[in-house]
């Protein structure tokens, strides 16, 4: 039998069958090289067995505890960065498109006088919007005024919980990391 | 494993021996950071003997331990509570530890550095000389030789009481890469112990293994 499968079998012999063992001892008995090695690895385990368990240091759990909460404070923090992160970059990708689009439609001289042309007319047209809603306003009945208002009351409700829900949830994934 | 956590003597843990390991891991699992102290609590000295064994230094093994416990806290939502809480626990610490020496490519001391170590030194110091304090620097210095991985293997199977199959689940490996593993480092340590041996006064001694 060859040498590789005995040194095998000489450095773990709890699965050996009692067959596999003699043959292991008959091996042992010609073999010095195989003695010294089931010497030694014997001599290693009875150290090991004899080597003392490491305990943690006084007040292991203390600093646990106390570095979670450091922990956990950051986790918000890097979690709330990252979701404004993401909205900004969201803004950004929505304003990139929408100014190229509109580049590619209009020439560069277009687009400035256009801006100029705002400019100087915004006056102008401020005042006739604000007679044009004025015009309006004044043919809308008190009712309606009501009803409008408390869609708009509802509506910002609506707004503001769904603001207060999703920062909730954010710190609520900061906190727990998931 | 099993035994090593038979020997948990922390007054902490006796004091919450009555509260279920189950319950606590629920409770861990829905959120209780309360639930998941006291699991730290119960666990910190096996975790902090491997991250010991694995880095060899006690400040790297307490920050190794608590960044375990961090990460354990982190994912113990996605525990599967079939499986020993000790294993996954100590498979995050290992892996960790694993991670680590290949980061900062910690001393994996070469053969020869081995036999510089362990060269007997000229200036008399008897102190040094004792023999619990020699088979623990041995102890230490042959871990220090093993590549990671092997290194873990040997700490699960031996301190640990690991069975092939466990540890295969903790790092990730097939049972014949663990057995390969196993094999790798004991026969380096017998010859790391044959070395040593032969250095000191006395000698190796040709012994017949006891069947």
């Amino acid at each position: 039998m060859n040498h590789q499968l005995f040194e095998t079998w000489n450095l773990d012999r709890t699965q050996l069958s009692p067959e596999q063992q003699t043959e292991l001892a008959r091996h042992l008995e010609t073999c010095p090289e195989c003695r010294h090695t089931a010497a030694a690895w014997e001599c290693v385990q009875a150290e090991i067995k004899t080597a003392p368990r490491v305990n943690a240091p006084a007040g292991f759990s203390a600093r646990f505890q106390h570095s979670l909460a450091e922990r956990r404070r950051l986790a918000h923090y890097r979690q709330t960065r990252k979701m404004l992160g993401i909205l900004g970059i969201s803004l950004l990708v929505i304003f990139l498109l929408l100014a190229a689009s509109t580049l590619a439609r209009t020439s560069p001289a277009a687009w400035i006088g256009s801006i100029i042309r705002i400019i100087v007319d915004a006056p102008f047209n401020l005042l006739e919007l604000r007679f044009i809603a004025a015009f309006w306003l004044a043919k809308i009945p008190p009712l309606a005024w009501i009803g409008a208002s408390s869609v708009i009351a509802a509506w910002m409700l609506v707004f503001t919980l769904t603001g207060a829900w999703t920062y909730k949830r954010f710190h609520h994934q900061g906190e727990l990391l998931r | 494993m099993k035994a090593y956590m038979k020997q948990e003597t922390n007054p902490n843990a006796e004091r919450m021996v009555s509260i279920d390991e189950n319950e606590l891991l629920v409770l861990a699992q829905n959120g209780s950071e309360e639930a998941f102290t006291q699991l730290v609590e119960r666990y910190q000295n096996p975790v902090y003997n491997l991250c010991y064994r694995m880095l060899g230094e006690p400040t790297e093994a307490e920050d190794a331990a608590q960044e375990s416990f961090w990460r354990a806290y982190q994912a113990i939502r996605r525990y599967d509570r079939s499986r020993p809480f000790a294993t996954w626990l100590l498979s995050i610490t290992a892996h960790y530890c694993i991670d680590q020496q290949r980061k900062r490519r910690l001393p994996t001391l070469e053969i020869e550095d081995w036999m510089e170590e362990v060269l007997p030194d000229n200036t008399p110091d008897p102190e040094k000389m004792t023999g619990a304090r020699e088979e623990k620097e041995r102890i230490h210095r042959m871990l220090a030789v093993l590549n990671p991985q092997d290194r873990a293997a040997i700490i699960l199977r031996y301190w640990y009481e690991f069975s092939e199959e466990e540890i295969s689940q903790a790092l990730q490996l097939s049972i014949s890469a663990v057995k390969s593993r196993l094999h790798r480092a004991r026969l380096k340590f017998a010859s790391l112990y044959q070395a040593d041996r032969k250095l000191t006064p006395g000698g190796i001694h040709d012994e017949s293994p006891a069947f």
